[in-house]
């Protein structure tokens, strides 16, 4: 009992050093002066985002409470949806979701294996905490106590997180053929989900093509799917802790359902120990049993001495080094070529979706909403480009290639693929719904402009703030919502810079010609602008200071 | 006190560790050598719990590594070349981190003779990722070393360190040697590390070409100048038939396919 008391005690101790080292660092890198124009983004942003949510806190009527439960554990319950496609199409080893060192000093010390997840849990309540409190902001006056909705949601996320851990380890576990069965089944899944929202949307919208109207239906969708029969079903363990959130207040029956609540987070751990255990076995059963098909020559083995085909690298013109950074990075496009091919369905799906439900939609609809996606799905989609290099920073910098070129080769390919996606999706567009050249090109100019725009903006971003990939934790929470305020913003100013060259160009009488060449080469100038600026950010990029783990 | 029988390792379709047989009682010294990609930090790995064998049985102290994990954990340290490190701890939290999850008794006594001998006394209170390369091994080195293990598995620990420092571990090796406790020492410098270790282990393309001391392997191949020869000689002539040739006493136990054992 002392030990596994000095266990836990130095697992806290662990947790809290890491925690203050890593505030400490984060405070350190926003008040570095090359960063100075960043943070005071990052800080504006996050006070627009509290300001905003005080406002919404202010002015919105309490939401029906039942509606409201419903939609909470139904949110829980797509998110979840959203781990098992995630964990079903990202190849991943890492056990529990430690980091190389949690594996070799934690991961294989004398700990049992609910206490290894207890300490995982312990790493990620404090940002689960803040996630709660910031998700709390918008909902205080939905509830009669903002304590119990940060419980509730707080003890919401924890089980979300367990979730996330039997997704992941269910996955890895898979033999190709069952990983195979695991992608088909949750994207047919999840494809159902997005028709069901699409439609509830564009329904909803009662054929309005309007922005705001489009917005609030698809928010309104949003909460009738989480609200869906089929949906709570699977949110059934996340429906004690809505109610606690949501009842008026603490009595009997509360009480009973925060212990049910524990009661399911233990289940979940015991879930999380249980599926390990099988992942460990099944792995070992697959391997035993290949062995054995080698063993009777039914398969051929291969040894660590064989010489291996060479694989040769794509040959393109060298341009300074661009066109062999380009050649590496068509070698990752070609290996998660379906992985890409997925995650742009469902943009190709949504880009498509008003040609079909709305009657008066055309081409700049089509191009609106791949504004969208090219601007906040593609970069997460596509990430061949400075953020797969984080852990090879020394190499690129010892690189006889200069800045631009470096930035050329890194996000050429990314660009590229996404125009070639705007393409396939216009080309679609004009096939179901017959339209100008002048619009086409209106769209298709603009939009290929966007698409460098974006993964410029986006590496300008990772390069100022770096992280390592899969990084998790508060800083990376506050970061992606800063992200997401940012790029809706700039959505916006895209939209309104529109309507106002639009307007001009009317109210003057300009040709055609003049109001599309004026908006393509509006768009293209933004491009180029923002490699340049993301040169510059890589050529200001000090891999000493910005990555430290590297040595 | 380590014992390993059959030990197999598969990672997709190539067999990185096919069929090794070997053991060794405390207080030996074991070099494990061979070329890059012979699988020796698999066969360390394997030992260590990190990951599970494909077929064979590996025991630590009586212990089997596979069923009875948690046991094999307290007795025996593992430090992995190029070890990850956490980069928000400084060289003590290190210490502390392992002495609470071990239960050390007197670890701040021990931690700080540890870090003493090793030269990392003035960093106890800088991050792990300010550390040199070389001082980032000594500290996991200090690691292994902080709750006594019964068995300890050093893969390239040489690698980055200075000379004092290399003297210094091959001493802090051999001392406890002396106290019982079996080592596992992976390394390219033979030359270095001959004059300490009792036993050699000399892999392949994932197979044993040699288990015995380095008198035995310098017999074989009596035209060596010295054991890195005799060493070189080994991976690249050395078959089963030569070595029932030179030596009648080796169990050679041809398996299916290519592969072989060579038990002693």
């Amino acid at each position: 009992m002392i030990a596994a008391n000095r266990i836990a005690t130095t697992l806290w101790l662990v947790s809290i050093s890491s925690m203050s080292a890593r505030v400490n660092r984060c405070v350190a890198r926003l008040r570095s002066p090359k960063r100075l124009l960043a943070s005071l983004a990052a800080a504006t942003f996050l006070l627009l985002y509290v300001f905003n949510g005080v406002m919404i806190v202010l002015t919105r009527k309490a939401a029906d409470p039942v509606l409201l439960a419903g939609w909470l554990s139904g949110g829980m319950a797509i998110y979840a949806l959203f781990h098992f496609v995630r964990a079903a199409w990202q190849e991943s080893d890492a056990r529990l979701g430690l980091s190389p060192a949690e594996t070799l000093w934690i991961g294989r010390a004398p700990l049992r294996d609910h206490e290894l997840i207890l300490y995982r849990l312990a790493g990620i309540a404090p940002a689960t905490l803040i996630k709660s409190l910031l998700i709390s902001v918008v909902m205080f006056c939905d509830v009669q106590s903002p304590l119990r909705l940060v419980t509730a949601l707080f003890l919401a996320m924890m089980l979300l997180e367990l979730v996330r851990v039997v997704a992941d380890r269910f996955a890895s576990a898979l033999s190709s053929r069952g990983r195979a069965a695991m992608r088909v089944a949750f994207t047919a899944i999840t494809v159902c989900v997005v028709i069901q929202l699409l439609v509830r949307t564009f329904t909803g919208a009662s054929g309005s093509s309007h922005p705001l109207a489009l917005l609030g239906a698809f928010t309104r969708a949003c909460g009738e799917t989480a609200g869906s029969a089929v949906v709570q079903w699977i949110a059934l363990p996340w429906w004690p802790l809505t109610q606690v959130a949501m009842a008026p207040q603490w009595n009997l029956s509360v009480a009973l359902e925060l212990g049910v609540s524990m009661l399911i987070l233990t289940a979940f751990v015991v879930a999380v120990i249980a599926i390990d255990r099988w992942a460990t076995g099944h792995q070992h059963r697959v391997e035993a049993q290949r062995l054995d098909l080698i063993r009777r020559g039914l398969i051929h083995a291969r040894s660590t001495g064989d010489s291996q085909p060479r694989r040769v690298l794509m040959t393109l013109p060298h341009l300074g080094g661009v066109g062999p950074m380009i050649a590496r990075q068509w070698v990752s496009v070609v290996r998660y070529r379906g992985t890409i091919l997925v995650s742009l369905l469902a943009p190709a799906g949504l880009s498509l979706a008003p040609l079909v439900t709305q009657s008066d939609a055309g081409m700049l609809h089509v191009g609106a909403w791949l504004a969208v996606c090219t601007l906040l799905l593609a970069p997460p989609a596509l990430r061949v480009d400075f953020r797969r290099d984080i852990e090879r920073m020394w190499l690129l910098r010892s690189l006889p290639i200069t800045p631009l070129a470096m930035t050329l080769g890194q996000i050429a390919l990314p660009a590229i693929v996404t125009i070639v996606f705007q393409i396939v999706v216009i080309a679609a567009a004009c096939l179901m719904s017959p339209t100008s050249i002048s619009s086409v090109v209106l769209v298709l100019g603009a939009l290929s402009g966007l698409a460098i725009t974006s993964f410029a903006l986006e590496n300008i971003l990772f390069l100022t703030f770096p992280h390592r990939v899969k990084q998790e934790g508060l800083a990376m929470m506050v970061r992606a919502k800063l992200v997401f305020l940012g790029k809706g913003l700039l959505l916006g100013l895209v939209g309104g810079g529109f309507i106002a060259w639009v307007t001009l160009c009317t109210e003057n009488g300009y040709a055609m010609a003049i109001l599309v060449s004026g908006w393509v080469l509006a768009s293209w100038a933004i491009a180029i602008v923002a490699v340049l600026a993301t040169a510059r950010c890589w050529k200001r990029f000090d891999a000493h200071f910005d990555t430290p783990w590297l040595h | 006190m380590l014992q390993v029988h059959e030990l197999q390792k598969l990672y997709g379709s190539t067999l990185a560790v096919d069929r090794i047989s070997f053991s060794l009682d405390a207080g030996k010294i074991c070099a494990l050598v061979g070329p890059n990609g012979a699988g020796k930090t698999t066969t360390m790995r394997c030992l260590a719990g990190l990951i599970a064998p494909t077929a064979g049985e590996l025991w630590v102290g009586g212990l089997n590594v596979g069923k009875q994990s948690l046991a094999v954990r307290r007795r025996l340290a593992y430090v992995p070349d190029e070890p990850p490190l956490f980069d928000d701890l400084t060289v003590g939290q290190h210490l502390d981190l392992i002495a609470g999850l071990y239960d050390v008794v007197d670890s701040r006594s021990k931690s700080d003779e540890l870090l003493a001998k090793f030269g990392l006394a003035s960093k106890v209170n800088d991050l792990a990722n300010s550390l040199s390369r070389g001082m980032r091994q000594k500290l996991a080195i200090c690691c292994g070393y902080l709750f006594d293990p019964k068995v300890l598995l050093l893969d390239e620990p040489l690698t980055g360190l200075d000379p004092p420092s290399i003297r210094c571990l091959l001493e802090s090796i051999e001392e406890l040697a002396g106290r019982g406790v079996t080592i596992i020492l992976s390394s390219h410098l033979l030359a270095m590390i001959e004059h300490v270790c009792t036993d050699f282990l000399v892999m392949q393309c994932g197979r044993v070409e040699f288990f015995g001391t380095g008198a035995e392997l310098r017999g074989r191949f009596p035209q060596s100048q010295s054991l890195e020869d005799a060493y070189f000689a080994a991976t690249s002539q050395f078959t089963p038939a030569a070595a029932v040739a030179v030596c009648p006493e080796l169990a050679i136990d041809t398996g299916v396919g290519n592969s072989h054992v060579v038990t002693m």
